[in-house]
């Protein structure tokens, strides 16, 4: 239904309107990449690293699929809950734009990683040594669904420095799964699990085409 | 922060975010993604309303409809709605982006994007 807003006015005359005048229509492909991990563990500086653009906000508002989730004594709050979500952008060049989305952080939104990861070309997963099980959820997911990822390990000031194999066998991650160290407020240090990121979805693609 | 939830002021302040779309939460196309590039098409068009007539504003550059809700400050949800109802107007084109069809020379080209941060 359209709202009284709306023109209903005339009996839109079909093909007129849609013919040219069109501005250059560019094709401009985008790809979309998911930053996932445990509350707190620095998406969004990840995020904010790598952009072109400050981080965007942008909400994602609970619709009835997600009743259940919550808990229902809760009614109230529910209607009223979005559940915000920051991405940012880089423009390869004139027909290839990446996003980077960072997943909302609380488990108890894990009914909207569908949509965010429909569709993703890959996730960089950041784990946090002190709350390594935080990212289990996200490590779970994309296994189950076959999206290609790399672990980014977040070291925090004054945590332990762990080695990446002791991180690798703690996690339970095979050895097909890039692991690699990734201060997110250090842009050289995300640029790296990046790559790395890239790097392992060119060798799925590219060991499925010569199968 | 940002991953939090955000606490709306008292009841009356709150606008039903799918107010504006009758609703609906889907839109008829669902290959709409958060990432799905839009650009403006046609003729402008003085019958839009007023978010209708902000998006075909914004989009004359190509833009995802993520960058269209941060722009118009309505959930993602909403945005796919809209959008959708645009391209049926004849309004807007979309690119849909299927991370199958993403060769391999693009990814090369965007590792070496990334390099040259």
């Amino acid at each position: 239904m359209s709202g009284p807003s709306e023109s209903t006015g005339f009996a839109a005359p079909r093909p007129a309107p849609v013919q040219p005048a069109a501005p250059r229509s560019r094709h401009v492909t985008s790809v979309k990449l998911v930053v996932a991990g445990g509350f707190g563990v620095g998406k969004t500086t990840f995020v904010s690293a790598v952009s072109e653009i400050p981080p965007l906000t942008t909400e994602a508002a609970m619709t009835s699929e997600s009743s259940g989730v919550d808990d229902s004594s809760m009614v109230n709050a529910k209607v009223t809950t979005t559940v915000a979500m920051d991405f940012g952008r880089i423009t390869v060049d004139d027909e290839l734009v990446m996003y980077l989305f960072g997943t909302p952080g609380q488990e108890r939104f894990a009914f909207m990683w569908d949509d965010l990861c429909d569709g993703a070309l890959g996730a960089v997963v950041l784990a946090d040594t002190r709350r390594l099980a935080d990212s289990f959820v996200a490590l779970d997911y994309f296994e189950a669904r076959n999206t290609p990822f790399v672990v980014g390990v977040n070291h925090f000031t004054g945590s332990y420095h762990y080695p990446i194999p002791e991180v690798r066998e703690a996690l339970g991650v095979g050895p097909e799964i890039p692991v690699v160290d990734c201060d997110a407020r250090n842009r050289e240090s995300v640029k790296v699990a990046l790559i790395t990121l890239l790097q392992h979805v060119y060798a799925i693609r590219s060991a499925a085409i010569s199968r | 922060m940002t991953d939090e939830l955000r606490p709306r002021a008292a009841a009356h302040d709150f606008v039903r975010p799918f107010v504006i779309t009758g609703g609906r939460t889907r839109a008829a196309d669902s290959s709409l993604r958060m990432e799905t590039m839009v650009q403006t098409v046609g003729k402008p068009r003085d019958d839009l309303n007023f978010e209708k007539a902000r998006i075909v504003d914004y989009c004359y550059e190509p833009m995802s409809i993520a960058e269209i809700a941060a722009e118009l400050g309505i959930a993602i949800g909403v945005a796919i709605v809209i959008v959708g109802d645009l391209v049926d107007d004849g309004c807007l084109e979309t690119t849909c982006s299927d991370p199958v069809e993403i060769e391999l020379s693009a990814l090369t080209r965007m590792i070496e994007r990334v390099r040259a941060l």
